[in-house]
C-alpha cells in the first residue's frame, strides 16, 4: 500500500524517486511474469 | 453477479468512506481494525480528489474487497501504484469460485495488472508497485508474483 500511520496520522508514502544504479539495473533486468499477466488479462472484468 | 464498482472524483460522495465502512467487516484485532478504519477513511478522501480511483469488488450483496489505484513512478519509471488493497475480513484467505478460485487479493491484483496493461498501451507504463503494510503482507504479495527491491520495502511487477 502507499499508506502508513505515523504519529497517529495516516500518511501517504511515495515510491523512491532516487534509485541506485544497481536498483535501476535490477528493475530493468527483472523478468516479466507472462503467466501472471496472461491470467490477469485474459479475464473479463465487469466494471460499472 | 460479480462487479467492480468504480469510484472517481466525479462520482464519489463525501459519504464514500462511511458507506464503505458500513458494508465491510474489519479485522477482529482491535489495533488492526483501527488501522484499517483510518486507511479506508483516508483513501476515500483521496478518491474525492482526482488522485486515486477506487474499485469496489462486489458479488451480489457482498463486498469482497476493494483496490485503490493511482499513477506514480519508481525512480524514473512510470508505474501504476496500488494505494490500498482491502479484503473484507469475512473473505480473507479464502479462494472463491466466483473469482476463478483465486483469493480476493489475487483477483484484485489481477485487475490492477489489467488496468496497468491498458495504460501501458495508451501512455507507457513499466511497473505495478505497492508498499505492503507489514511483513506478513510482503510474503502474501510475493506469493502472488511481486518482486522486491533489495533494501526497499516496495514490491513491483514488471509489465
Amino acid at each position: 500500500m502507499a499508506l502508513t500511520i505515523k504519529d497517529n496520522k495516516v500518511v501517504y508514502v511515495a515510491p523512491p524517486k532516487k534509485l541506485t544504479a544497481k536498483e535501476k539495473k535490477m528493475l530493468e533486468d527483472a523478468p516479466v511474469n507472462h503467466k501472471l499477466i496472461k491470467r490477469a488479462t485474459s479475464r473479463k472484468y465487469n466494471v460499472v | 453477479m460479480l462487479e467492480l464498482q468504480k469510484y472517481t472524483s466525479k462520482n464519489a460522495s463525501h459519504r464514500l468512506g462511511i458507506d464503505v465502512l458500513s458494508f465491510v467487516e474489519l479485522s477482529k484485532d482491535i489495533n488492526q481494525s483501527h488501522r484499517e478504519k483510518n486507511f479506508i477513511e483516508d483513501i476515500c478522501k483521496r478518491v474525492q480528489k482526482p488522485s486515486t480511483v477506487l474499485y469496489l469488488l462486489k458479488h451480489n450483496k457482498d463486498i469482497l474487497g476493494f483496490i485503490a489505484l493511482s499513477v506514480s513512478s519508481i525512480g524514473d519509471f512510470p508505474s501504476l501504484q496500488i494505494d490500498y488493497l482491502f479484503v473484507n475480513n469475512t473473505f480473507r484467505g479464502k479462494q472463491l469460485e466466483v473469482l476463478d478460485n483465486l483469493k480476493t487479493s489475487a483477483y484484485l491484483v489481477d485487475f490492477a495488472i489489467e488496468v496497468a496493461q491498458e495504460i501501458q498501451e495508451l501512455a507507457g507504463l513499466r511497473y505495478l508497485v505497492l508498499l505492503p503494510d507489514n511483513n506478513k503482507l510482503q510474503q502474501v504479495y510475493k506469493d502472488i508474483g511481486f518482486l522486491n527491491l533489495p533494501k526497499q520495502d516496495w514490491l513491483y511487477i514488471k509489465l
